[in-house]
């Protein structure tokens, strides 16, 4: 019934060859957790390449300035690196409340990144962090872009996500709401990287998910808290930040009298979460009141 | 008592875990074809043609079917017996489908795969119709539901029940407070994780064997009967494995379909609908719209009620318009309320059909009473534990609507005992909270019926005969949807006989081989089955210890029946086996025993469920922090059973409360909550910790004191949960399920 | 195309259509039923499997690349025989239906393998991918406790 043909490459050379020899469809099954669900078109025709067992596509490298992580990484291989935890416990964070347990055993940062749902996981923690990509044509070139020049459709496959020194700050926070606690698709997520000192906040970066098309920077958020001092008149401002956020994005949507208070508690959650604190902490309460 | 209030394993719970266990779809036919469905994405239209060329050209296709090559009669897929009265207005496939998801085509091919394939191919030309999905408008849309030539008008109120008991206005003009509540719950889905499906197989002899996970074989071979216009003697129905129902496998839906398939093709056929399928395609809970009005003494007695439904049953009548009066029936039997007035219709739109859910109805109209109960015991300043208790049924009441004896009733037990162990006054009286999060305490009763008595033939025969091995056979129709009823009437017969439950070999239901049973609904399994079932082991001992004279010596009075054996007074004796091989040496027929039991009675079984909620404000989530149910369950046959079925029966209710609705468009008709990911489940981690107290006191009716729990079980759920939302933000909060927008909504 | 993999424990070459599911594969041409299937989206676990010996869920996966990978299927865990974990779940009531038992069990053996001694806050979140309809997850829960409680003092 049809004509598709598959090819399992062993390692990037083999992959470069596929790829520059195959003049029809290309296309890349990592996880396939995204592209199996039931419902969605399979491919028919072309070449479908297999990048779980490409040698060099899955690794988690810690040691360099940049944190660099192959494309065809798991998100539980992510979310279970004591040394990735240790420079941005953000990204560790948000794998692990991504999906279900056999989900994040298959699914890889890549798909994440290039099944480009609204509200991917691990999208506003690498927007917060000013990711880049390595990324492979089909003719054999390599070229890096930064995470938010990548357009999905190209089909150029994401072989590398680097986490450039520079976007990795010191404390960081991951935050999702959906309809259940656990193995639930996020309404909204949040992410923060932050410096902080002397109970100061330095240079700070939020993005969020599933408030519009794609994870984007929550600016005038970052502005309620860069080098203010935590307390409850800055959180106040970074809720009335948040706010603002929400309203500008999904103006007269449904969803935005709900998300526009909801990101005030997850907001919260964020703060509390990269302070090492209890939401509960009586400081939250009264930003909160 | 060596098998009753034991905690006996399922005695096919091997076959479960090791995965042995062989449903529906995993049953290997030879030959079989596979059959795939095109479903209307039209909420109301006339199917103007079908082109069925392209799907008939590919490789494997041995068929397509769809209104003009198929039976044109009516018939209705909620009926339990041939013959029974009901509105027959389902076809096989329609000339004009009335909800999305409605069956327009079929192919039949060699594989699911080129079957659904081919169903893509099909071409429908629709011309739309008028759609309507609301409910007050369906009323509109006023006529007799069916033309005098006996075809269905679809027309407004299905049913239409009423009821006064008392002097209504009397009861208002003494009231100290009269509380109006408008109470809307949402359609519901039962998410059995076993999708549907069905196998039809032609037999050598003409008929068709149907291989069906269904909640009765005969009800299975009476809407086959009716849809295809065969003989009864025809149809022959084996019930299969049945990975979870609910309610949601009680009506042949595609049943019909594989039987017709199969006679036509005169090859087997197999259907099986996947998730998406399983949604749209098949039964929900009704949603239902309640107003009630309440009036009330200044102490908290209940002085006059007055309650309106309207109940969306979809598309297609069913067992749709039974739901008006069955809600009533449960309304009047937990309250003692002088006066009553209750008016429930039922309305056609054009979207899923409703039908059985875990409760039928139950459920919703409990939903409405407890939670405007709470609302009335707020305003009043009445503790809503206390309200309660002044209004109870008493043990052996008469309810006013048909009459019926509640039998030992002991719904106040489990209030007040329920209430202790919650330590219900501390945590009502513990503070909210000030901040972001908020705690609260919430309670609801509920009462159930046990069969359907005095409706009809509520009866019942059991027989159970001595193998030759020692073990005994039992045959009875039994459907066990997964509960664990094979096992609890198991342990039954097998107390009586002296034997494990493991030792009673169970015959599937089988129209052939079986005597004729309702099937598991209006929670009959226990009180009725179980009763039946007790009968004839009684009588089996009996037989048994008769035979056995001749063996041992002895008074047949002085033997007993006990560890496979049947002994004297002094403990000797011989092994039923033995028994059975000197009886067969002797050209004996082994021992048997038959009993036909009819109900006497309908007795309520009670319950109290306790729930604490904390909820954040900010994010409108609110999380069951802790749960306890207290049930009137008469005796508990099988504590882990019983316990199991409680759990399950929270966990559907909370979602009920919180989270579940498939979610119709008012404007196009298309379900939203379609599919898994869609529609919220609970799952591990939403789930409190759950305390289970049994209030064991007997019914003197039922099988050693037993009475059902499997349905009342969700029944209070949503209520206690909806109330303790209420308690803990100072809400009257009456729209289900509390999502966080309607959260936020009231609190912002 | 032709692929070669191990399915509990046997080794297994077999042509296979590249876009068939391991779910699909292993059930309709090894016959390996106990892999059930509930939603094809990975909502409700029901085809979990274990690969090299962590849950995943086989109708998100094609069967072509488990290639050179060992799959344990329920049939596979202990033979027609129960191990431990299923003795529990049968003691504890935590099988009703049984629809989702097999891949609850694989999920619940995933876990202790990752996690001998897991808190009931860990056996909730890493069931969290499993749909049980029945049970309330209670009893569940309680078995997978115990048995992983049995299993760390039989090792002390």
């Amino acid at each position: 019934m049809n004509a598709l043909a598959v090819s399992a490459p062993v390692d990037m050379a083999e992959l470069r060859a596929t790829l520059a020899a195959e003049a029809g469809p290309v296309h890349f099954v990592a996880g396939g957790t995204d592209m199996l669900i039931a419902g969605r078109p399979l491919p028919e025709t072309g070449l479908l390449i297999d990048l779980a067992r490409v040698a060099g596509m899955a690794f988690i490298s810690t040691d360099g300035t940049d944190v660099r992580i192959g494309g065809a990484t798991t998100v539980a291989a992510l979310a279970a690196d004591c040394r990735l935890r240790v420079r941005i416990p953000a990204l560790c964070e948000a794998a692990a409340q991504c999906g279900s347990v056999q989900i994040r055993n298959r699914a890889t940062i890549g798909g994440n990144i290039a099944n480009a749902a609204p509200a991917a996981d691990l999208m506003p923690v690498l927007v917060a962090a000013g990711t880049r990509l390595a990324l492979l044509k089909h003719d054999g070139t390599q070229y890096e872009a930064a995470l938010c020049e990548y357009l999905p459709n190209s089909g150029h496959l994401i072989t590398e996500v680097i986490l450039p020194e520079r976007g990795l700050l010191p404390r960081s926070a991951f935050v999702k709401l959906g309809s259940r606690q656990d193995m639930t698709i996020s309404r909204l997520n949040l992410a923060l990287l932050a410096e902080f000192q002397s109970n100061h906040f330095g240079v700070v970066r939020v993005a969020a998910g599933a408030l519009g098309p794609v994870s984007s920077r929550l600016h005038r958020a970052e502005v309620a808290l860069a080098g203010r001092k935590l307390g409850a008149a800055t959180l106040r401002d970074f809720i009335a930040a948040l706010i603002d956020e929400v309203d500008t994005a999904i103006p007269g949507r449904n969803s935005q009298l709900h998300k526009r208070r909801a990101v005030a508690g997850l907001g919260l959650d964020l703060i509390a979460q990269a302070m090492g604190l209890s939401p509960r902490d009586r400081l939250f309460e009264e930003a909160a009141g | 008592m060596n098998q009753i209030s034991r905690r006996v394993p399922l005695v096919d719970g091997v076959a479960k875990v090791t995965g042995a266990l062989r449903f529906t779809a995993d049953l290997h036919v030879e030959g079989s074809l596979h059959g795939a469905l095109v479903l209307s994405p039209r909420a109301h239209a006339r199917v103007a043609s079908i082109d069925a060329t392209a799907a008939l050209a590919v490789e494997g296709v041995h068929a397509v079917f769809w209104h003009e090559n198929t039976p044109s009669r009516y018939y209705n897929s909620s009926i339990w017996f041939a013959g029974q009265e009901a509105l027959a207005d389902e076809r096989m496939f329609p000339p004009v489908v009335r909800h999305i998801g409605d069956r327009v085509a079929a192919v039949v091919a060699e594989t699911e795969e080129i079957a659904r394939h081919a169903a893509r191919l099909v071409v429908v030309e629709y011309v739309d119709l008028p759609a309507i999905f609301d409910p007050e408008a369906a009323l509109v849309h006023a006529g007799p539901v069916m033309r005098d030539d006996g075809i269905p008008a679809f027309m407004n109120p299905v049913a239409d029940e009423s009821f006064t008991h008392g002097d209504l206005d009397a009861g208002f003009a003494a009231a100290d407070l009269v509380v109006e509540t408008h109470v809307t719950m949402p359609r519901s889905h039962h998410c059995a994780i076993e999708p549907h499906a069905c196998i039809a197989k032609p037999e050598p002899d003409g008929r068709i064997l149907i291989l069906s996970p269904c909640q009765s074989v005969f009800a299975v071979q009476a809407v086959v009967v009716q849809a295809l216009g065969v003989p009864q003697d025809q149809i022959r129905v084996v019930k299969t494995p049945i990975g979870g129902s609910f309610g949601g496998k009680a009506e042949p839906i595609l049943d019909p379909l594989c039987a017709f398939f199969a006679l036509a093709l005169g090859r087997p056929v197999m259907i099986r609908y996947d998730r998406h399928e399983t949604f749209t395609a098949t039964r929900t809970r009704s949603s239902v719209v309640g107003r009630m009005r309440i009036a009330l003494s200044s102490d908290g007695r209940i002085l006059a009620r007055d309650t309106e439904t309207l109940v969306d049953i979809g598309a297609y009548c069913t067992g749709g318009n039974y739901l008006p009066s069955s809600m009533l029936q449960r309304l009047v039997r937990l309250y003692d309320v002088p006066a009553e007035r209750y008016t429930g219709r039922a309305v056609y739109t054009n979207t899923v059909p409703a039908g059985a859910f875990r409760g039928y109805g139950s459920p919703q109209i409990h939903t409405i009473a407890e939670i405007t109960l709470d609302i009335s015991a707020r305003r009043l300043g009445v503790d809503p534990v206390e309200m309660r208790l002044r209004n109870l049924i008493e043990p052996n009441a008469i309810e006013p609507w048909q009459g019926l004896n509640v039998g030992n009733a002991r719904g106040r037990e489990c209030l007040i005992r329920g209430a202790d162990a919650f330590g219900w006054q501390g945590r009502r009286r513990a503070d909210a909270g000030r901040g972001r999060w908020r705690r609260g305490a919430g309670v609801a009763s509920a009462t159930h019926i046990n069969g359907c008595y005095p409706g009809f033939h509520e009866e019942t025969t059991a027989t159970l005969r001595l193998l030759p091995d020692g073990r005994a056979e039992l045959v009875c129709a039994l459907h066990d949807l997964g509960c664990g009823a094979d096992t609890t009437l198991a342990q039954i017969a097998g107390e009586t006989l002296g034997l494990r439950a493991c030792d009673i070999a169970i015959v599937p239901a089988d129209t052939d081989s079986c005597p004729y049973d309702l099937g598991t609904r209006a929670s009959r399994m226990t009180y009725i089955c179980g009763e039946a079932i007790r009968r004839a082991g009684i009588a089996l001992a009996e037989a048994i210890r008769a035979a056995a004279v001749l063996e041992l010596n002895t008074e047949a009075s002085g033997l007993r029946l006990e560890a496979g054996a049947v002994r004297r007074p002094d403990g000797s004796g011989l092994a039923l086996s033995d028994l059975a091989a000197r009886l067969a040496a002797r050209g004996e027929e082994l021992p048997a025993a038959t009993e036909i039991y009819r109900a006497q009675a309908n007795p309520g079984s009670y319950a109290a469920h306790f729930a604490e909620v904390e909820v954040d404000r900010l994010t409108g989530r609110v999380r069951v922090t802790d749960y306890l149910a207290a049930h009137d369950v008469g005796r508990a046959i099988n504590p882990m059973l019983v316990e199991g079925q409680i759990h399950g029966g929270i966990q559907i209710g909370i979602g009920y409360a919180l989270y579940e609705d498939v979610a119709i468009d008012r404007v196009t008709g298309r379900m939203r909550g379609d599919s898994f990911s869609r529609y919220t489940l609970v799952n591990a981690s939403e789930m409190p910790p759950m305390r289970v107290l049994l209030i064991e006191e007997g019914e003197p009716t039922g099988p050693f004191g037993a009475k059902a729990v499997g349905e009342i079980a969700t029944i209070p759920v949503a209520a206690a949960v909806v109330n303790a939302v209420n308690d803990a933000l100072g809400t009257e909060l009456t729209d289900l399920p509390l999502v966080p927008e309607r959260i936020l909504a009231a609190v912002s | 195309m032709r692929m070669s993999l191990k399915v509990n424990g046997q080794a297994i070459e077999t042509e296979i259509s590249p876009i068939s599911r391991l779910s699909g594969f292993l059930r309709d041409v090894l016959g390996l039923t106990g892999v059930k299937e509930g939603c094809c989206e990975g909502e409700c676990g029901a085809c979990t499997v274990l690969l090299d010996g962590q849950p995943v869920d086989s109708c998100l996966m094609l069967a072509f690349q488990a290639t050179g990978r060992e799959i344990t299927t329920i049939e596979g865990l202990c033979g027609s025989g129960v191990n431990d974990l299923q003795q529990a779940f049968l003691k504890m009531g935590a099988v009703q239906c049984g629809y989702c038992t097999p891949g609850m069990v694989l999920a619940a053996e995933g876990l202790l393998h990752a996690n001998p001694s897991p808190g009931e806050a860990e056996i909730r979140h890493a069931l969290a991918g499993n749909i049980c309809r029945c049970t309330g997850f209670e009893t569940i829960v309680q078995a997978v406790a115990t048995a992983a409680a049995a299993r760390q003092g039989a090792e002390r």
